[in-house]
């Protein structure tokens, strides 16, 4: 579990998380859907409800999420539990999330949190072991201080919007794992060459499992476009995605350097030709 | 950039060529006026998926050529102002039998002045229309370059490319003249 194939990092149907995905599934299906209708001010909650909200997760709501669907009370627990995993949803964009990580250790525990909103994101880093259904409550009580140590930054920053859900079909919008922002910081051509960079390769095991499926790809040097087909993500979601990691450093982005104003130069061009020649 | 109508061959062209499988890659366009809250909801009804076919061509060890089949329908054009951006010209492939297909694509390139020439895809080996009578039918230019091609041959498909890189270079020194 601690390595999981970056082959086959969760974008290919729901079979890959073991027995009991079905239920589980069909659960976040559910939670899904609720926290679509919620508006930003249900999310959020004052800390003390917040505190309630985790232990009623830890009290076993979050195994037997059907008693809970319809009635608004715990379900308003549930949103306060889940917190981080919603400031990291769709809407972080409402909360000025940055949608890059603040540091390694959040992103790390990153691992362990989203566990709460998806299947099977690839384990990165930290808190492997809760991709799959725990077998009982015990195994997560660990998990009840986690999101509050001293030093952790508030609710709206510590989610990180990268949503580890790795469905394709209608399990999870193509944007959520952009936590809803359609448009790159950079201004990134479809044909930009991206490469993984040293830091890439020194965090890969801090990486969320997005961002590691893009350095591993980009050990050799390819096209946004490349990244998107061979991940089977849109192209839109890339562009975002590879936009953080340039931000943070962990690719290079490759500009041509020849084009003039919106056109290729002339050396370039001359340059293809001879190349095409040589064919 | 190779554009043209649904069918006309446009894959097979990037195929041949191509070091690599032609890959697929996909744009979400998104309705910018649906909030979020509707995208969890109300799955497959808020987006539409494009997909648009590419392959490479490594001509040296720093410099890769992509080529783009440009998805056809009229409403993804919001994928050509993308492709259009650093291109170095666009092939619009047509085939003699639907003309009309190629007409949106010229239009297109006309009007981004960028650099685009006219293959004719010979389906079957077999030339049905002359040339000069492509070039009148599409009315263009006379400097843009009509050429035919096989789209499953390699060769033929490099000739389209040299000559679609040597017609770009004569329109930017053009270009500077003026």
């Amino acid at each position: 579990m601690k390595e999981l194939n970056p082959g086959q990092w969760g974008l290919r149907g729901p079979t890959e998380s073991g027995d009991g995905a079905e239920g589980y599934l069909a659960w976040q299906r559910a939670r899904h859907r609720d926290q679509g209708r919620r508006t930003a001010a249900d999310q959020y909650q004052p800390p003390d409800t917040g505190e309630r909200g985790r232990e009623a997760m830890a009290d076993g709501e979050f195994f037997e999420p059907a008693d809970h669907a319809g009635s608004d009370v715990p379900s308003r627990f549930d949103i306060s539990g889940y917190r981080s995993g919603l400031f990291g949803g769709p809407g972080a964009d409402l909360f000025g999330e940055t949608g890059v990580p603040m540091d390694r250790a959040s992103g790390n525990r990153g691992g362990g949190r989203q566990g709460g909103f998806g299947r099977s994101g690839g384990g990165s880093g930290g808190g492997t072991g809760s991709w799959q259904r725990p077998p009982s409550a015990s195994v997560w009580e660990p998990r009840v201080p986690v999101p509050h140590q001293p030093h952790q930054p508030p609710a709206e920053e510590d989610g990180t919007p990268m949503d580890p859900v790795t469905e394709t079909g209608s399990l999870v919008r193509p944007y959520t794992r952009t936590g809803g922002r359609t448009r790159p910081d950079y201004d990134l051509a479809i044909e930009a060459l991206v490469s993984t960079s040293d830091r890439g390769w020194e965090m890969e095991d801090a990486l969320l499992s997005e961002h590691r499926s893009i350095c591993d790809l980009c050990v050799e040097t390819r096209s946004v476009a490349e990244v998107a087909a061979h991940l089977r993500l849109p192209l839109g979601v890339v562009r975002v995605l590879i936009g953080d990691m340039a931000g943070m450093g962990l690719v290079v982005i490759h500009s041509s350097g020849m084009v003039v104003g919106d056109r290729p130069s002339m050396d370039f061009l001359e340059r293809v030709l001879s190349g095409l020649r040589r064919l | 950039m190779v554009a043209g109508g649904f069918g006309v061959g446009k894959t097979t062209l990037v195929g041949s060529v191509s070091e690599i499988v032609p890959l697929t890659t996909e744009a979400v366009m998104t309705d910018a006026s649906v909030g979020h809250d509707d995208l969890s909801a109300t799955p497959n009804k808020t987006t539409t998926t494009v997909a648009m076919d590419f392959g490479r061509l490594s001509l040296d060890s720093d410099l890769i050529l992509y080529l783009f089949g440009t998805p056809g329908q009229h409403r993804f054009w919001f994928m050509w102002d993308d492709l259009v951006r650093g291109a170095i010209g666009a092939v619009v492939l047509v085939d003699t039998r639907r003309l009309a297909d190629a007409f949106a694509a010229i239009d297109f390139f006309d009007d981004r002045q960028l650099p685009y020439i006219v293959a004719i895809n010979r389906f079957e080996g077999m030339l049905h229309h002359r040339v000069g009578d492509v070039r009148d039918a599409l009315t263009i230019d006379d400097i843009v370059p009509v050429v035919t091609c096989d789209a499953r041959n390699r060769e033929s498909t490099k000739q389209v490319l040299i000559t679609l890189v040597e017609h770009a270079m004569r329109q930017q020194r053009m270009g500077a003249r003026v």
